[in-house]
């Protein structure tokens, strides 16, 4: 005879199992997508924490345990597993009954065949287990197959191109000094400023303001070097011009000589303090000499023989003309000196970060601005209107009356209805009203108001 | 073993003897009332559980001869009374009459027809609601109070009812304290053309058979103790539990047709009848327990008439039998199902 307690329990034992698998299944699912999203977020948003993503798979291990864990709580009782195993045998209830009341004559009328009772047992159903899991479990597979995001370029992008504008800048000094143009004192400020533009933009994206103080310090150090190529220039000019001056006796006049010497020395008293730092290998003593006075005084002291004149100027010329190649050597060499050349000149290639050249830096925001392009008058939608004067037409010189302080005029009193008051002279309504424009009124009242209008004012006012 | 089963489980032989006697009962009332088995198997039911039965129908069913034929089967004592708008409820319960005994005069307390083992209150909506409200302490207490005196009724008390569906005209709808105090209601159907022609073959005038009493008053009173020793599995006793708090609106697990259609639902009293009545039915069934089919089996008597519907519910071709009868279908016989991962 079967033992009815024992197919209850197995009878329990698989519900308890469908509860499992049912909860467990719904979890992992879960789980799977879940740990397929976190899979996605770190390959492609956070690709350093892709190392630590194996450990997402103890969420797979706990899930089994949570679940187990869950259905204590919620588990089938006795006599539900008895009432559904009932009804499975179409026992009428008796199942029940001698579950809770045991009695061993109506236990006989139960199903005797042990093969009903087994047959009455639930069976486990992994097809639906695995329906439920499998396509979150692919989706968490494939998302293993997803590349990690290359974030070095895309993110490192605004970084490098911070480093490689300070780097720019800072070649860019460094060239200035090395070509002796700026001062100690222009030296000084650039470096501070230069300093604190690093320390701003360390391993951070250049901002707008960033932007525009490094191209403020760009221009600046452009400005230095082209002013002492201009120096050098107008230098060269110079002795150019006396040199020819020397072969055509009498061509200049005295004051046109005197000019010249002058603008010489002035543009080589800039060129004279630093160059070389009065040690030019090959220079003769006496330009040596000529050069510290320019440094000095401003002026070159050129010889008054005209041989040593003459040798003096050729020696000056070659000198600068060597300082001038020098200068455009460095100049090609540095890149931030290059992008300043805006007239083309030069030695300088790679012209793509050029104003309106279309650099990936920046944009048109510097390149030079067009006019004469403006549109067509006829097209635009407010039209020139010639609007009419600000004084009433026809005004009137007649004194209307004379009052100490600002006529009162209350706006109901000024109506045209009111014509007694509008001639009251003593009141001044009718200047008021009819001679002074509105902006006119406010002129009258800044008066009255002012420190000018007179010291003794009658109570009404009037004179 | 829970309250309610105390005394044991009745044995097989115990409801074999048990299943002979209603057998004959519904052997004997199958003579008197031909066609209606499920009716004579339902009355029987409510007259095993001890509860009152009201019968509705049209005329001319054999309501009437139903309550007639339980009565001479059963050995119990009889009494009818039509109801009509002019009755008082002293018709029903007796009054005080003035008496002369020896030269003293007192006041004698005379029975009225409801001191009756079986009481036949044929048409019951007929009387006045302050006659059918002498009924409220009869069908409860099984006792009357009459000038502050009360008086308890015969072991065992019946009230069978019936009243008619139509000719509503100068009827008193009974009210609902009254409704829920009948342990069934029935709707006695119309019967077929097979039924008919054994009516009119058999019965030429359309008189009764004459019919012995088959079932004693010890035999009765057996068959009462054993009823409530039918065991009633708390699975069982769960389900009636949510059977009935399932026809309250506010009841959360409640159907949606319930909580649109229902305007109040079922009182304990019948989740009590419900239980009672379905022992009495797995009794008839021979069987020592309830099981679901009984409960389903007597629920839309014991429901139908407990539950008030709302308008919509008319307007939507509901009433109340099929309303009980849908929710039997949709409530589960177990508060859990079968897990989807495990296949039966």
């Amino acid at each position: 005879m079967p033992n009815s307690q024992q197919w209850i329990h197995r009878h329990w034992r698989r519900l308890q199992w469908g509860q499992f698998l049912g909860i467990c299944a719904d979890r992992l699912a879960a789980t799977f997508i879940g740990i397929g999203c976190a899979i996605l977020l770190i390959k492609l948003f956070i690709p350093a924490l892709w190392p630590y993503a194996p450990a997402l798979l103890l969420f797979l291990a706990a899930v089994p345990v949570w679940s187990w864990f869950s259905i204590q709580k919620r588990q089938f009782s006795h006599e539900e597993a008895t009432a559904l195993l009932d009804q499975k045998l179409s026992a009428g209830g008796l199942l029940m009954t001698l579950s809770e009341a045991p009695d061993e004559e109506w236990a006989r009328r139960l199903p005797q065949v042990e093969e009903l009772w087994r047959n009455s047992l639930p069976r486990i159903r992994p097809k639906r287990f695995v329906s439920m899991t499998a396509v979150p479990c692919i989706f968490a597979l494939l998302t293993c197959l997803v590349p990690i995001r290359e974030f070095s370029e895309v993110m490192a992008k605004p970084r490098e191109v911070s480093r490689e504008t300070t780097e720019e800048l800072e070649s860019m000094l460094e060239t200035l000094e090395e070509a002796e143009i700026l001062d100690e004192k222009e030296k000084e400020e650039l470096k501070q400023e230069l300093e604190q533009f690093i320390q701003e933009t360390k391993d951070q994206p250049l901002t707008h303001e960033q932007w525009e103080t490094a191209d403020s310090l760009r221009q600046q150090m452009q400005l230095s070097w082209q002013k002492n190529e201009r120096s050098l220039e107008s230098a060269s000019a110079a002795i150019e011009e006396l040199l020819s001056e020397m072969a055509n006796q009498g061509e200049l006049s005295a004051e046109q000589l005197e000019q010249l010497e002058s603008a010489l020395g002035e543009n080589l008293s800039s060129l004279a303090s630093k160059a070389c730092n009065g040690e030019c290998p090959g220079m003769s003593e006496s330009l040596k000499k000529a050069l510290e006075n320019a440094a000095k005084s401003g002026k070159l002291g050129l010889p008054e023989d005209g041989a040593a004149r003459e040798k003096m100027l050729n020696e000056l010329k070659e000198h600068l003309k060597s300082e001038s190649e020098r200068l455009a050597k460095q100049r090609s060499e540095c890149k931030g000196l290059c992008q300043g050349d805006g007239n083309g000149q030069g030695d300088c290639q790679g012209e793509g970060n050029k104003p309106g050249k279309g650099g990936i830096s920046r944009g048109r925001g510097d390149a030079a601005m067009v006019w004469g392009e403006e549109s067509d008058l006829s097209n635009t939608k407010f039209k020139e209107v010639v609007l009419p004067p600000g004084t009433l037409e026809d005004p009137s010189d007649e004194v209307q009356g004379i009052t100490y302080r600002e006529p009162e005029v209350k706006p109901a009193d000024s109506a045209a209805r009111n014509p007694l008051r509008d001639s009251d002279p003593a009141a001044g309504k009718a200047t008021w009203n009819r001679k002074l424009s509105p902006k006119h009124r406010d002129v009258v009242r800044k008066f009255f108001n002012s420190e000018n209008r007179p010291a003794e004012v009658p109570d009404d006012g009037a004179l | 073993m829970n309250e309610t089963n105390a005394g044991g489980l009745l044995t097989p032989e115990e409801v074999t003897a048990a299943r002979e006697v209603i057998d004959r009962l519904l052997g004997g009332l199958g003579r008197a009332i031909l066609g209606q088995d499920q009716l004579l198997r339902l009355a029987v039911t409510c007259i095993l559980a001890r509860g009152h039965l009201l019968l509705e129908g049209l005329p001319g069913l054999g309501k009437t001869e139903l309550v007639k034929s339980l009565s001479t089967l059963m050995h119990l004592s009889f009494r009818r009374v039509q109801f009509t708008p002019d009755l008082l409820p002293g018709d029903i319960v007796g009054s005080p009459i003035l008496e002369e005994q020896d030269g003293t005069r007192r006041l004698v307390f005379h029975k009225g027809p409801i001191f009756a083992n079986l009481l036949l209150a044929d048409e019951i909506n007929r009387a006045t609601p302050k006659t059918q409200s002498a009924l409220l302490e009869a069908m409860q207490e099984r006792r009357v109070t009459v000038m502050g005196e009360t008086h308890q009724l015969p072991q065992p008390f019946f009230v069978l009812a019936t009243q008619n569906p139509i000719e509503l005209e100068g009827t008193y709808p009974l009210p609902e304290a009254q409704l829920d105090r009948f342990t069934f209601k029935i709707n006695v159907e119309g019967i077929g053309a097979d039924t008919l022609q054994q009516i009119i073959t058999k019965r030429r005038h359309g008189e009764p058979p004459v019919l012995e009493p088959i079932v004693s008053g010890d035999d009765l009173a057996q068959l009462f103790e054993q009823v409530d020793r039918v065991h009633l599995p708390e699975a069982v006793a769960n389900y009636i539990a949510r059977l009935v708090s399932a026809t309250h609106a506010r009841y959360e697990d409640s159907p949606e047709f319930v909580k649109q259609f229902v305007r109040f639902g079922a009182s304990p009293r019948a989740a009590i009848a419900l239980a009672n009545t379905s022992r009495a039915a797995a009794l008839i069934a021979g069987k020592p327990n309830v099981g679901f089919d009984e409960v389903k089996f007597v629920a839309p008597s014991v429901l139908s008439h407990r539950i008030i519907l709302d308008y919509a519910a008319r307007m939507d071709g509901w009433d109340n039998i099929s309303l009980i009868r849908e929710l039997v279908q949709t409530v589960p016989q177990v508060g859990r199902e079968i897990p989807a991962d495990v296949r039966v």
